[in-house]
C-alpha cells in the first residue's frame, strides 16, 4: 500500500510517468492502439469488458464499476461512420478540457466505516481518472441533437429553448439516440479501463513491484454524463423512467443490488472530483437520494469563471508554478488548458459536498488533496 | 422563454423551489445553500431549471446540484427523469462528454 509519503518521495518520476504513458490534450491519440472498425464494434458493444478481455486490467475490476462497464442498451450500429472516424484512435487517451489523471492522499476520513469498506484510510495515496469518450461521444452528442430538433417537430414537442431538443423515449428517433449514447457510454467505460492499465504499469515501473501489493485496486468508476432506463418509486408505486444525469452522479443506497457486494451495506461510492488545486471528495449514496433525487448527487466543483474569463484572469501568470507552489506537480499537454483549469475558475468543491451531504442525498466518506496530475 | 428574472424560494438551508408555473409541469427543486446561491447571479441555469421542467413526461421535478451551472439547454449538474411511456430522451440532457 502506498501511502502519501511514498508517492511525495517519488511525485515527478510518478506525473511525468503517467504523462508519457497515457496521451493528453485536445485530440489526442495513441500511436500505438489503432482500431479496426470491427474492433472498434466490440468496444461500443462490450465497454471495459472489452478491456479487460485485452488485457487491460482484471475481470475483477469490472464489479467495480457502474452496470459492470457495460450498457446492454448499446447499439454500434446506430452510430456514425464520422464518429468511428474519431473513435478509433483515441481510445485510452484523457483528452482536454477539465479530464486529468491526478494522484493525491486522503486527508480526512468522515465516515471509518464506509472508508473501511471502500478500502480507504488516512494518508493513503489515491489515484483518480477523469475522462470520457472523447471524440466518438461529442460527435454522437453532435448528431443527435440535429435530428432531435426535427424530431421535435415531427412530435409537435414545444420546446422552451431550442437546446432542449428531444423525442419521445418510445419513437424511432428517442431509441436511436438512447442506444448510441450507451454505444458511447461503453467506449467510455473501455477508456477509463485501459487508462487504469496504464496507471498501474506506470506505478509498477517507478516502484519496481506489482499493482496489487502497491494497492492499486479499483474503488469504484461511475458516470456523470448519462440517460440510464431505471426503476424508481414515485408516489408509492415502482415506475420505469429515463433519468437524464448531466453533471450529477448516481448515488445508489445500503442495500442497493444495483451495486457490489462488498458496498451493499454503506452505499454505492461516489466520486466527486474538485479543481486540480483544492480537493476531491468520496461519497456514499442513500436512501434518501433515492426518495429524493432518483438516486442522484452532485459530480464535481462546478465553474464560476467561463473558459474565456479564466484565460483573461490568468494571463502573464504561470499557473504550473502556482500549482506547485502549492505542492500540487501538474503536466499538461497545453498552457491554455491549464489556465482555463486553474483553482479559482471554480467553486470550492468542499462547499459543494457540504450541501449534499447536510440535504442527506449523499455521506462525506473521505477528502483527498492533490499531489499531482496531468492534464490536456 | 422571456427575460424576466425567475423566484427561488427557500425550503430549507439545503434546498430552495422554483415554484410551478406557466409551461411547468414540474417543480425545480436546486440544492443550494445561501452561500453557493451567491454564484448564480450571473447565471443563466436556473432558467434552464425551469425550461427543463416544460418537458414532456417529466418525473416529481426538474432537479440541480449545489454544482450547477450553464449547460447545453440543461443546466450541468442537473437530474431530470422522464416516464418512460409519456416522457422524452434529449441529447442535451446528457450533454457532449458522454458517459
Amino acid at each position: 500500500m502506498l501511502s502519501a509519503k511514498d508517492v511525495r518521495d517519488r511525485l515527478p518520476d510518478i506525473v511525468d510517468g503517467l504523462f508519457r504513458n497515457i496521451p493528453s490534450g485536445l485530440g489526442s491519440r495513441r500511436k500505438d492502439l489503432k482500431l479496426s472498425h470491427g474492433e472498434l464494434k466490440a468496444v461500443l458493444q462490450k465497454g471495459a469488458r472489452w478491456a479487460t478481455a485485452h488485457g487491460f486490467g482484471t475481470s475483477s475490476d469490472l464489479e467495480n464499476i457502474e452496470n459492470q462497464g457495460c450498457l446492454d442498451d448499446a447499439d454500434p450500429d446506430a452510430v456514425s461512420e464520422k464518429a468511428y472516424e474519431r473513435g478509433k484512435d483515441q481510445l485510452g487517451t484523457v483528452g482536454s478540457g477539465n479530464h486529468f489523471v491526478e494522484v493525491g492522499y486522503i486527508a480526512e476520513v468522515f465516515d471509518e466505516n464506509a472508508a473501511r469498506a471502500f478500502g480507504l484510510f488516512r494518508d493513503q495515496a489515491t489515484i483518480m481518472i477523469h475522462t470520457g469518450s472523447r471524440g466518438l461521444g461529442y460527435q454522437v452528442c453532435d448528431e443527435s441533437i440535429r435530428q432531435m430538433l426535427k424530431a421535435a417537430e415531427k412530435y409537435g414537442i414545444t420546446l422552451a429553448d431550442r437546446q432542449l431538443c428531444c423525442a419521445p423515449f418510445n419513437s424511432t428517433e428517442g431509441r436511436r439516440y438512447f442506444s448510441a449514447m450507451a454505444a458511447a457510454a461503453n467506449y467510455a467505460f473501455a477508456n477509463r479501463q485501459m487508462i487504469t492499465h496504464w496507471v498501474r504499469e506506470t506505478f509498477q515501473e517507478v516502484y519496481g513491484a506489482s499493482d496489487v501489493s502497491l494497492g492499486l485496486g479499483l474503488v469504484y468508476d461511475v458516470c456523470h454524463n448519462i440517460a440510464k432506463k431505471e426503476t424508481h418509486r414515485v408516489a408509492g408505486k415502482d415506475v420505469t423512467l429515463c433519468v437524464h444525469r448531466k453533471g450529477a452522479t448516481r448515488a445508489f443506497p445500503p442495500g442497493s443490488p444495483l451495486i457490489p457486494d462488498r458496498y451493499r451495506e454503506v452505499g454505492q461510492p461516489v466520486l466527486v472530483p474538485g479543481d486540480m488545486g483544492r480537493a476531491s471528495y468520496i461519497l456514499a449514496g442513500t436512501q434518501q437520494a433515492m426518495d429524493e433525487t432518483f438516486g442522484s448527487t452532485c459530480h464535481g466543483a462546478g465553474r464560476v469563471m467561463s473558459r474565456n474569463q479564466a484565460m483573461r484572469t490568468s494571463r502573464g501568470r504561470s499557473i504550473s508554478k502556482e500549482m506547485e507552489e502549492r505542492g500540487v506537480y501538474v503536466r499538461a499537454a497545453s498552457k491554455a488548458t491549464l489556465a482555463e483549469e486553474m483553482p479559482e475558475a471554480y467553486k470550492d468543491v468542499s462547499k459543494v459536498v457540504r450541501v449534499v451531504h447536510r440535504a442527506g442525498i449523499s455521506k462525506l466518506v473521505a477528502k483527498i488533496i492533490p499531489m499531482g496530475s496531468i492534464k490536456g | 422563454m422571456s427575460e424576466e428574472t425567475i423566484k427561488l424560494q427557500k425550503i430549507d438551508e439545503n434546498r430552495y423551489i422554483v415554484k410551478k408555473s406557466g409551461l411547468m409541469r414540474v417543480d425545480g427543486i436546486v440544492y443550494v445553500d445561501e452561500e453557493l446561491l451567491g454564484y448564480l447571479g450571473t447565471d443563466e441555469s436556473i432558467k434552464q431549471v425551469r425550461n427543463v421542467a416544460t418537458l414532456p413526461g417529466i418525473v416529481k421535478g426538474s432537479l440541480a446540484m449545489p454544482d450547477i451551472h450553464w449547460g447545453y439547454g440543461f443546466p450541468i449538474g442537473g437530474v431530470a427523469a422522464f416516464d418512460i411511456e409519456e416522457g422524452i430522451i434529449s441529447p442535451g440532457g446528457v450533454g457532449y462528454d458522454i458517459n
